[in-house]
């Protein structure tokens, strides 16, 4: 039977994830790409996350809010996928042996949660606190929730690369 | 005379007690990487309004003002947490090349934030051209910086 550490490793020295590892300017590339994609992702969700906590844009309704930035958190969030998918390619087993990138990957599985539950729960009742300058706390908590997970992920992703030791190899 | 101002940062008891202590380092760099959300976030979503492609039904001047605040924490952030990564390591910063681009990004993104940027950004009535180039120039200095920021680690 084979174990997921030794899939990770499988991976990770694939032809493809050798080359990304090795490469002088791709893994680097990379690397700043999922950076700069953190600030389009991340940093449109926050404005979103300001307006449901009742802290920016009051005057707003908080749907046209989502309706403006949706479209680039989530085009952020593809380059972060893409990114993060290759540099994971290259260090599978680094990964998988890393406590840092599994609290990131809860961490992320949280913020996909939070967002469902959002999507699915809290926004039927919408059209009693759309226009509200501070939304009912319900809305307030998952705007918190969001601020504070992207946080987590953000700093579990950099001690990642800290802490990536010899040891998977 | 610059060198001997690395020198001296090189040597200060903050840099030398980021540069001793495990986390100090990594720590500071999560909170430049905090400010990078605020500040990278809020001049993207200005720029994008500036260029008309982004809650266009709200008056720049508007968006301005929502953004504007928190785009300034962080940056305040960004400056702090970047000064100090930089007495930890001050020598080696000063003989990196990828340091001295970002550093050359960062003024010009500096002086055009707070001077074409800012004015168009407080108007409504500035032509769509000029509002469209001052989003995009801007736009293009402030991911230069973060991107040549991100090659220090590496070169």
């Amino acid at each position: 039977m084979i174990s997921p550490l030794q899939i990770c490793q499988l991976i990770q020295d694939s032809q493809i994830g050798t080359s990304i590892r090795e490469s002088n300017y791709v893994f680097p590339f990379v690397n700043t790409l999922h950076v700069l994609g953190l600030a389009v992702s991340v940093g449109t969700i926050v404005w979103f996350d300001l307006r449901a906590l009742g802290l920016n844009m009051r005057d707003r309704a908080v749907s046209e809010v989502f309706d403006q930035v949706k479209h680039w958190t989530l085009g952020g969030f593809i380059v972060m996928f893409v990114t993060g998918a290759l540099m994971f390619w290259s260090h599978a087993a680094f990964c998988y042996v890393n406590g840092f990138f599994r609290i990131k990957m809860i961490g992320l599985a949280l913020a996909g949660l939070n967002i469902m539950y959002f999507h699915f729960k809290t926004q039927r009742g919408m059209a009693a606190w759309d226009n509200a300058p501070v939304p009912p706390l319900e809305v307030r908590m998952a705007g918190l929730l969001s601020i504070m997970l992207w946080a987590g992920i953000i700093a579990a992703g950099r001690l990642m690369a800290y802490t990536f030791t010899a040891e998977a190899l | 005379v610059l060198h001997s101002l690395f020198d001296r940062a090189e040597h200060s008891w903050w840099g030398a007690l980021i540069r001793d202590s495990t986390w100090g380092f990594a720590i500071i760099e999560i909170l430049h990487l905090f400010g990078l959300v605020l500040l990278l976030g809020g001049v993207f979503v200005m720029s994008l309004r500036l260029l008309g492609l982004i809650m266009t039904d709200r008056p720049v001047s508007r968006v301005a003002d929502d953004l504007s605040p928190w785009t300034l924490v962080g940056l305040a952030t960004m400056l702090a947490t970047g000064l100090s990564l930089w007495a930890s390591e001050a020598l080696r910063m000063y003989d990196s090349p990828p340091f001295w681009f970002k550093m050359s990004f960062l003024l010009a993104a500096l002086v055009f934030h707070f001077t074409v940027y800012r004015a168009v950004s407080r108007r409504d009535e500035v032509q769509p051209v000029v509002r469209g180039l001052a989003g995009g120039v801007g736009l293009l200095l402030w991911f230069g910086v973060g991107f040549c920021g991100r090659i220090i680690g590496f070169f």
